[in-house]
């Protein structure tokens, strides 16, 4: 009886003390010179949020260089983060650091800022851990598809970034006020068939971000297109004058031509974002 | 319907509950977040999507329309410790509606990663409807919640319904909870949570109830001729007559 009692007993201190939360040294190669791992993070005293990471790596999915600039990205409604996995790796692939914090069912609405807790996680890494010394603090960016641009305003109306990208949306009317005194340099992707995020709604949610700030609307793409499918929009009989590939060229492109503009010189990245095929770009 | 639209149908509905919650309520206890006190000790085991747990609901005394439960839980995906203790009061006789009123705190251990303590009231509100083998309970809860290394002291807010079954001395329960954590200086966040349960409704017989002796029995009152009620005559037992054996019959399935 008493083995039994200190069986129960181990067991239960191994299930509340044995399983830390998640810090990896080393991740998984997604493809040639990207690695991806999942951190988790204590957020509000008693969660934990997951966060998938994207960073440069060896073939041995160690992390190399080091300082590199990051981008928090949020997703969308009810769309899984490992559907944004493809710009991840791009941007990755590109020398940032991509950080994809994930929300209770894959609304971020309802906890607007396990974004935060992402950026902590890349400012202040667990010791140990592949993001140690990975990330300067001072070139983090951030941004969202749909909904997740929404709350990617609120993050960035926080504090603590240097750059705001939305992604088919457009600001939330409550920040409408806030943004006439958010400073930082900001992008606005559009798609010119987007059938969920009318572009009427994403240009007039545009005039609401202050200079510097480029709006671009990309010919035919989609809004499902941001993420690794379009079939929503397929299912919805909305059409995409544009391959996936294709769509997905652009919109990392548009991306990564505006952060490298920020981080050289705090700009929008016009010239990159008008080299984009099929991008309408209007800068102010 | 395909997987995904049902997956999106379902995560909607969740969605809406959370957002359709957004009132003054709170996270307290599970197992008192019932309309009716149960006259029995009911020792009562959960599993759900963010916790799996124990605890007894104990009435005061047999027949007792108040009494105190424990519940312990280890929230899985946190990896979190929570100890409830709470207190119930039944409003009323048991009948088709019910209601009932909890109070008690609630203290929780975070012990991996960023160790914290964390302890806060609660109360809730509770309308129990059904009969002796079904009912659905309604309820609304609140509380505070401050830990050690938080700088704002949290607002838990909850909406809850539960359907349960009791049969014998088995009960089986279904309940969903959901709401909000509301933090001043920050944005909210929403919660939510689902899980069965089985209670088991046999404990007083070795864990005995006090049986609460009845007033007039305890002070003995003067009977007037002109209260005393003639008795009623002495009921007659027939006796017991020698039964026919009864006969088996089978019947075609």
């Amino acid at each position: 009886m008493r083995s039994v009692a200190r069986s129960f007993s181990l067991l239960s201190a191994l299930a509340v003390t044995g399983c830390g939360l998640a810090a990896p040294s080393s991740g998984e190669v997604v493809s040639d010179g990207v690695g991806t791992a999942i951190f988790e993070v204590r957020a509000r005293s008693t969660d934990v949020v997951s966060v998938q990471v994207f960073y440069p790596s060896d073939d041995s999915g160690r992390a190399v260089g080091g300082r590199h600039p990051a981008f928090v990205f949020v997703q969308g409604g009810f769309v899984g983060v490992d559907r944004y996995e493809w710009l991840g790796e791009r941007l990755a692939r590109a020398g940032y650091v991509v950080a994809l914090p994930r929300h209770v069912l894959d609304l971020a609405f309802f906890a607007v800022e396990n974004g935060e807790e992402a950026r902590q996680l890349l400012v202040a890494p667990p010791a140990g851990s592949l993001l140690v010394e990975q990330v300067d603090e001072a070139r983090i960016a951030v941004g969202g598809h749909s909904l997740g641009g929404v709350v990617a305003t609120k993050l960035a109306l926080l504090g603590g970034y240097q750059a705001l990208v939305l992604e088919a949306s457009y600001p939330d009317s409550a920040d409408v006020k806030a943004l006439a005194g958010f400073s930082q340099p900001s992008l606005s992707l559009a798609g010119g068939n987007d059938c969920s995020a009318p572009l009427e709604k994403v240009q007039s949610g545009w005039n609401h971000l202050p200079t510097p700030t480029a709006l671009s609307v990309m010919a035919g793409v989609t809004h499902y297109q941001f993420t690794d499918s379009d079939r929503e929009d397929v299912q919805r009989g909305c059409a995409s004058g544009v391959s996936l590939e294709e769509a997905h060229e652009r919109i990392a492109a548009s991306v990564q031509g505006f952060l490298d503009a920020v981080n050289a010189d705090a700009g929008v990245g016009e010239g990159a974002l008008r080299a984009v095929p099929g991008a309408e770009v209007t800068v102010r | 319907m395909s997987f995904g639209t049902r997956a999106r149908v379902w995560r909607t509905v969740a969605a809406a509950l959370l957002l359709g919650s957004g009132g003054a309520r709170a996270e307290a206890a599970w197992l008192t977040a019932r309309g009716r006190l149960l006259p029995q000790t009911r020792l009562e085991a959960w599993g759900g999507v963010r916790s799996v747990g124990v605890g007894l609901v104990r009435p005061d005394h047999s027949g007792a329309r108040a009494g105190w439960a424990v519940e312990t839980l280890y929230a899985f995906p946190d990896r979190t410790l929570e100890l409830r203790g709470s207190r119930q009061w039944q409003f009323s006789k048991t009948r088709t509606a019910t209601g009932s009123a909890t109070l008690g705190v609630s203290s929780f251990i975070v012990p991996v990663n960023a160790f914290d303590l964390g302890i806060g009231p609660h109360a809730g509100l509770n309308l129990g409807i059904g009969g002796g083998v079904f009912t659905v309970d309604f309820g609304l809860q609140t509380g505070v919640e401050v830990f050690l290394r938080q700088d704002a002291p949290r607002f838990p807010q909850r909406a809850l319904i539960g359907f349960n079954f009791q049969v014998g001395q088995v009960s089986v329960s279904a309940m969903a909870r959901a709401g909000f954590d509301l933090i001043p200086g920050h944005y909210f966040v929403g919660r939510g949570e689902f899980m069965l349960s089985v209670g088991w409704l046999d404990l007083d017989r070795y864990w005995k109830l006090r049986v609460e002796e009845p007033a007039s029995a305890v002070a003995p009152t003067t009977v007037t001729p002109e209260t005393q009620t003639p008795e009623a005559p002495p009921t007659q037992v027939p006796e017991q007559t020698p039964q026919p054996p009864t006969t088996t019959t089978t019947v075609p399935r």
